[in-house]
């Protein structure tokens, strides 16, 4: 189980982490469906990183990440019938771990990855890709694959 | 009523990769239930065990969240589109 993204969208989802610090920063991982999207080991392949709006109330955006839907259908409706899709998610845990949360892992869909960045002081201390279990009991880590 | 349900890229593996599905409704309800009838593994999906839509799965009736109008009891008519979109949330458990 990996996701293969390259160094330049790797920088932009770090870039998108950092300058959200001390709030979540958070956007989409964008790429070619997979034939086998329920299969927990296929490759995820990421073309496209798209950071988005922290949409959270201003109160806990320090420890919280919300995507606006509608946003998320439009860009599902662009990918319509391009054999692209929303792949996965990225986010960032301002100072603390780059491991999922209990609120990450209520929210989570399966078949998706979840790429967790750790910033510390405003810089990139980690940085870990998840995907949901289909039961949605556990995260289960993927290895993040930088080609380029 | 056909109407046509759109599907979310992560949801269509539990529907043999389709991305929209047409039903036959008169509100939403209809639509999910007949969603169901045909792609049973979505309803774990979508709904909590006592059969309410999860609080993390949006539904939009054309541009309309179904929420802001009778929820699953929502209106459909012939041509309209039944938009599943997923809620993406979630953040650390320590704040600064």
């Amino acid at each position: 189980m990996s996701l293969k993204v390259n160094r330049a969208l790797e920088q932009i989802v770090v870039e998108t982490c950092e300058k959200a610090y001390p709030d979540e920063g958070c956007g989409l991982l964008i790429g070619p469906t997979p034939d086998d999207f329920i299969a927990m080991k296929r490759p995820v392949v990421v073309d496209e990183a798209r950071p988005l709006p922290n949409g959270w109330d201003s109160s806990a955006k320090t420890n919280r990440y919300l995507i606006d839907p509608r946003l998320l259908a439009k860009v599902e409706e662009e990918l319509s019938g391009t054999g692209r899709g929303v792949v996965g998610f990225f986010h960032s845990h301002p100072n603390a771990p780059a491991w999922p949360s209990p609120f990450d892992l209520m929210m989570a869909w399966p078949c998706l990855s979840y790429w967790i960045v750790r910033v510390d002081g405003g810089k990139i201390a980690d940085s870990r890709s998840w995907q949901r279990t289909e039961d949605g009991r556990s995260f289960v880590e993927e290895e993040i694959y930088l080609e380029g | 009523m056909s109407v046509e349900i759109r599907l979310p890229t992560a949801l269509r593996a539990f529907a043999d990769k389709q991305e929209k599905i047409v039903v036959e409704a008169t509100n939403v309800g209809e639509a999910l239930n007949a969603l169901f009838a045909k792609h049973d593994r979505l309803k774990a999906q979508l709904l909590s065990p006592d059969g309410k839509l999860r609080s993390f799965v949006n539904v939009y009736v054309n541009e309309d969240d179904a929420r802001d109008k009778q929820g699953l009891a929502t209106p459909v008519k012939d041509g309209d589109t039944v938009l599943i979109v997923p809620a993406i949330a979630g953040g650390s458990t320590r704040g600064r």
